[in-house]
């Protein structure tokens, strides 16, 4: 027997059960589903009941529960086995399982047995009747307990009715809500209650647990605001009852939850409180206790006043006496406000015991006590607060101000020096230059006063307009200004153009303009500099013009010039220039090179030189043209600079000076011609000289030595034949001697005279008083003349000649008075303008002025031969001399009242001076 | 010519010589006077050479008076020589010559010259000329004996 059920799962010795009988797939199919729906519903069941029997723990039938859950669990489990069997065919478990279900089935039904009559027990109506009244009785009674345990929980009842609209408060309830107990009242007078801040969360969820389709639960926490201001914390839960038509009633049980409130916020104070100790680890803490009014402070606190600790006896009027008097009515105040909203904050100065001034933050929070009774609600109870010193803070906090301040000044300090700059400087303080602000500059020039916008950019109506930015002739559009452009972004550099004024002034401006940006780098706005060119554009302007001159004046200057440009291209040529070398062409446009291929190398380089700045000027030179033409130039070659100051070319100078060079050649060769010719005839002169001097020989000697024997021998004839001779051949022999002797004197004087001229003037300084006296001693003693020599001024001649000279004068002078009683000559000099002139003066005959050219003339004599004996050659050697020295010979006579004769000699200095030339 | 000559006058002018020799017999010197028509002669007779070779009994002069302008020989080629000789070194040599250029004077005071006369052209000047110097020349001046 149990060798067969050994092999519980052997299914050896049967065919599935397909394979047993004719099944249709549509019938084995009906089994197999069958089975296993029943199956799986038998094992849901148990589920349900262990869960029911865990849950409700007073359910009655406990004992039944594991053979009721045993049963269903193997009834399951034969009908799972019941469609295994179709594919596996194991009966030999299926009749264990069975078997089992049967011991397990009929163990339940002796169970359910025992239990039916208390599980099937019946009633009968009045038996309900009574069963219904004692319900009704009971319900009263457990609403009444209902009403009672919820007082006593101290929780609030409210019943709402909304068929009436009215709402019945518990006692609690009513002393929550500020309202009368025990009696309806509308709804909304209720809800008047709710706190300003949560009516609308309240009102949007009381509508939401009205709505039939929910679950008409509500539950929330909320304040109300009490007739006396007080706010209390409520824990709200609700249900509502609904009938068909929609709600019916409610009931709502709420609870007083402000002082958990308050506790949580104390808490939050505390740690606040804890935090603060920990970071500043210097904090004094004070605690009032506001029903006995003692005070606590901590040792710190103290300190913080610069007491021992318990120095005195601590408190909130010990305190004050150390905040500052000037603090001292702020703090207070705030204290009394913190008595009524629990929250103190303050920062104050105090007066330390010791004299020193602090700062101290004061921070305190009210605490609420446990209420004694249900009734009595959370009272404060006591304060707790900190205090700490922030002296060092408020000094950082000083210096942020101070450096504030600084920042503030320098700012200042910038638009000073701003309004201190000549140039126009713009702000513009939005990217579209709505707004902007100029410096002082920038208004005048504008004509704006401050504080009126400036910007073209501003709204119409707002702008100004009595001015216009110009250029090239047509007005700028906003966008295209400097400040404008530069707010956007696009630096502006060298922006000219032009303030048009409505009185028809033009300022000619120079823009600059920067972006200013904001922290992410976008333009927030924009500074332009204008910078004022009228001056310069004017200048320039005039220097336009004067250009224009230049050319003007160089297309009809008498000259050759030619302007060129820096390409050494034809600007502007003189008519002259376009005769010279022009050849019949117009030049202006042309190249210079082109037109002359054939100028020396060497003048490129000067043309090259001055475009450097070099200028060049020569006064000759040759260009050999490629046509074998040989031009003689006089050119000057400099650069000229154009309207803004740079070498904007060069301009020629060119005169042909070929004729004029051609002439010089020819001076140049008669010149030396000349020069040869001079030398050919000084050779003759020479020549002639010599033949002169050989002739004055001859004529010393060879002339001599006849008159010699002529005078000798007729002097022999007197001698030896004086008795034999009459009278009147003696006086012939006479008449010859005499002749002959003044034919010698004759002779000797001529060649004397004929020797000045050839003879070298040896000058030096001469005293003219010592050969004056000279001359004088050397005179016969036998003659009667008066002389009154004067100081004479010293000369500078040669010695010699001069002696001669004055011997001349004064043997003249001496000659020519002889007759006059006595003979008065007066000698002297006077110097005048680098002339000394002297004179000698005789009271003689004198003589006509009209023959006083002949007076100086060789053999030219105004007195005959038997009056004043001479051979007329003496003043001619005078004249001579004192020619030869550059002096002036000259007399002034009248008949029988003397003459006086003066000869000047140049000084030292103006002889020197000549004698250089 | 039993006197012995003291004068050696050379001079080429016949006119002068008679004037010279008319005032040397005026100072009774005219006996003393040898006269010379060219430098050359003048040479020949102080060197004892050419026509004056044989003329054993040729004395030196005590004064030789020279005119500048001579035929072959000139004035200042004689004078050179005369100084330059020892022979005749010694011998006064007087200038008498109708030139008064200061350039024949200063080159005859060059070689040597004892002294410089223009002949004037005054007859009685040049008489009192002559007497001058043949009174200084032959009576007052000394001069060192020569060792012939």
């Amino acid at each position: 027997m149990w060798a067969f059920w050994g092999d519980l799962f052997d299914s050896s010795g049967f065919p599935p059960r397909w394979k047993c009988g004719e099944w249709s797939p549509g019938l084995g199919w009906l089994h197999i589903v069958s089975d296993l729906a029943i199956g799986a519903a038998y094992f849901v069941i148990p589920f349900l009941l262990a869960y029911y029997a865990t849950r409700y723990k007073k359910f009655p039938f406990k004992g039944l529960v594991p053979f009721f859950v045993a049963f269903v669990i193997m009834c399951g489990l034969t009908h799972l086995m019941d469609a295994t069997i179709f594919w596996w065919p194991a009966y030999r478990l299926s009749g264990l399982l069975k078997f089992f279900t049967a011991i397990i089935s009929w163990a339940s039904v002796f169970a359910i047995i025992r239990i039916t009559p208390q599980f099937f027990g019946l009633r009968s109506a009045s038996e309900l009747e009574r069963e219904i009244a004692e319900r009704t009785a009971d319900l009263a009674e457990s609403e009444e307990l209902l009403k009672l345990a919820v007082d006593v929980a101290g929780l609030g009842l409210m019943q709402i009715d909304y068929h009436t609209g009215t709402t019945e408060l518990s006692s609690l309830a009513a002393a929550f809500f500020d309202l009368p107990a025990g009696k309806p009242v509308p709804r909304t007078v209720v809800h008047d209650r709710f706190h300003p801040d949560d009516r609308p969360e309240l009102e949007r969820r009381i509508a939401q647990c009205l709505d039939s389709k929910g679950d008409g639960l509500f539950a929330f926490e909320h304040r109300v605001v009490r007739t006396d201001g007080s706010v209390r914390w409520l824990n709200v839960r609700k249900r509502v009852f609904f009938d068909g038509n929609g709600p019916l009633r409610g009931v709502l049980i709420s609870a007083d939850v402000t002082e958990r409130k308050l506790a949580a916020m104390v808490v939050e104070a505390s740690e606040e409180r804890l935090r603060l100790t920990l970071e500043a680890g210097s904090m004094g803490t004070f605690e009032v206790d506001l029903k006995t009014g003692k005070s606590v402070w901590n040792d710190v606190e103290f300190r913080l006043l610069g007491l021992r600790p318990g120095e005195i006896e601590p408190g909130p009027d010990a305190f004050f006496r150390f905040v500052h008097p000037d603090d001292l009515s702020d703090v207070q105040s705030k204290w009394d406000i913190a008595t009524r909203t629990g929250k103190f904050e303050a920062e104050f100065r105090i007066i330390r015991a010791d004299g020193q001034l602090r700062w101290i933050a004061g921070a305190g929070t009210f605490f609420y006590g446990t209420p004694e009774k249900a009734e009595v609600l959370p009272t404060l109870a006591r304060f707790l607060g900190v205090n700490y010193d922030i002296t060092e803070r408020k000094q950082v906090e000083a210096a942020l101000i101070a450096s504030d301040q600084l920042a503030r000044e320098r700012a200042e300090e910038l638009a000073a020096t701003l309004d201190a700059v000549p140039a126009a400087i713009f702000i513009s303080h939005d990217p579209e230059c709505q707004h902007m602000t100029g410096n002082r500059a920038a208004n005048a020039l504008v004509r704006i006063p401050r504080g009126t916008e400036i910007s073209l950019s501003a709204p119409e109506g707002i702008k100004p307009r009595h001015f216009k930015a110009m250029k090239d002739g047509r007005e700028l559009r906003a966008d295209e200004l400097p400040a404008q452009q530069a707010a956007h972004g696009i630096p502006v550099e060298n922006f000219e153009f032009t303030l048009a004024f409505d009185d028809g002034t033009d300022r000619e401006m120079l823009a600059y303009a920067t972006t200013l940006r904001n922290e992410q780098g976008r333009p927030r706005g924009a500074i332009s500099v204008l910078v004022e060119i009228t001056d310069r554009k004017v200048a320039e302007a005039a220097l336009k013009a004067r250009e224009a001159q230049l050319l003007s004046f160089v297309e009809h200057a008498p000259a050759a010039i030619a302007m060129l440009d820096r390409e050494m291209n034809y600007l502007a040529v003189s008519q002259r220039w376009m005769n010279d070398y022009g050849r019949e062409q117009n030049l202006v446009g042309r190249n210079h090179y082109d037109v002359h291929p054939d100028l020396p190398a060497k003048w490129k380089e000067i043309h090259r030189k001055a475009l450097a700045g070099e200028p060049h000027s020569n006064e000759e030179d040759l260009w050999v043209q490629a046509n074998g033409n040989q031009l003689w130039l006089r050119r000057a070659v400099r650069p000229w600079l154009d309207a803004s100051g740079v070498i904007g070319g060069i301009m020629i100078l060119s005169e042909d000076i070929t004729l004029r060079k051609q002439a010089e050649n020819k001076i140049r060769t008669l010149n030396a011609e000349l020069e040869d010719r001079v030398v050919l005839r000084t050779a003759q002169l020479q020549e002639v000289n010599l033949e002169l001097e050989s002739f004055s020989y001859s004529v010393s000697h060879d002339l001599r030595a006849p008159l010699r024997a002529i005078n000798g021998f007729s002097q022999i004839l007197i001698e030896d034949y004086r008795s034999q001779l009459p009278a009147d051949a003696q006086d012939s022999l006479h008449e010859i001697c005499d002749n002959a002797e003044r034919m010698g004197r004759l002779i000797d004087h001529l060649l004397a005279f004929s020797r000045l001229g050839r003879q070298e003037l040896k000058k030096s300084e001469v005293s003219m008083n010592a050969i004056v006296q000279e001359c004088l001693s050397a005179l016969s003693h036998n003659q009667s003349a008066e002389f009154r020599v004067a100081e004479l001024a010293p000369a500078f001649a040669d010695a010699a000649l001069v002696k001669q000279v004055w011997q001349n004068l004064i043997d003249n002078a001496l000659k020519y008075s002889r007759s006059s009683t006595p003979p008065v000559i007066e000698i002297g000099s006077r110097t005048v303008d680098q002339e000394t002139v002297y004179f000698v003066k005789d009271n003689g005959v004198g003589f006509d002025m009209q023959y006083v050219h002949k007076l100086f003339k060789v053999f030219n004599r105004l007195h005959h031969q038997n009056e004043f004996e001479g051979t007329g050659v003496g003043l001619a050697i005078v004249q001579r001399v004192i020619l030869r020295h550059g002096g002036r010979v000259w007399a002034e006579a009248k008949p029988k009242l003397g003459a006086t004769f003066y000869f000047s000699l140049p000084t030292e200095e103006q002889s020197n001076h000549d004698g250089n030339h | 010519m039993t006197e012995i000559i003291e004068i050696l006058l050379v001079e080429d002018n016949p006119s002068d010589v008679k004037l010279a020799i008319r005032a040397f017999e005026k100072n009774n010197l005219a006996n003393k006077v040898q006269v010379l028509r060219d430098g050359e002669e003048a040479l020949e007779y102080l060197f004892g050479t050419g026509r004056y070779a044989e003329k054993t009994d040729r004395v030196q002069p005590k004064v030789i008076l020279l005119d500048l302008k001579l035929p072959i020989i000139d004035g200042h080629e004689v004078l050179k020589r005369i100084k330059s000789d020892p022979q005749t070194r010694m011998i006064p040599v007087v200038v008498m010559t109708s030139s008064n250029y200061e350039k024949d004077m200063v080159e005859s005071y060059q070689l040597g010259v004892n002294s410089y006369v223009q002949k004037p052209v005054d007859f009685e000047q040049f008489i009192e000329a002559v007497r001058q110097l043949g009174l200084y020349w032959l009576l007052v001046n000394k001069v060192p004996y020569t060792n012939e």
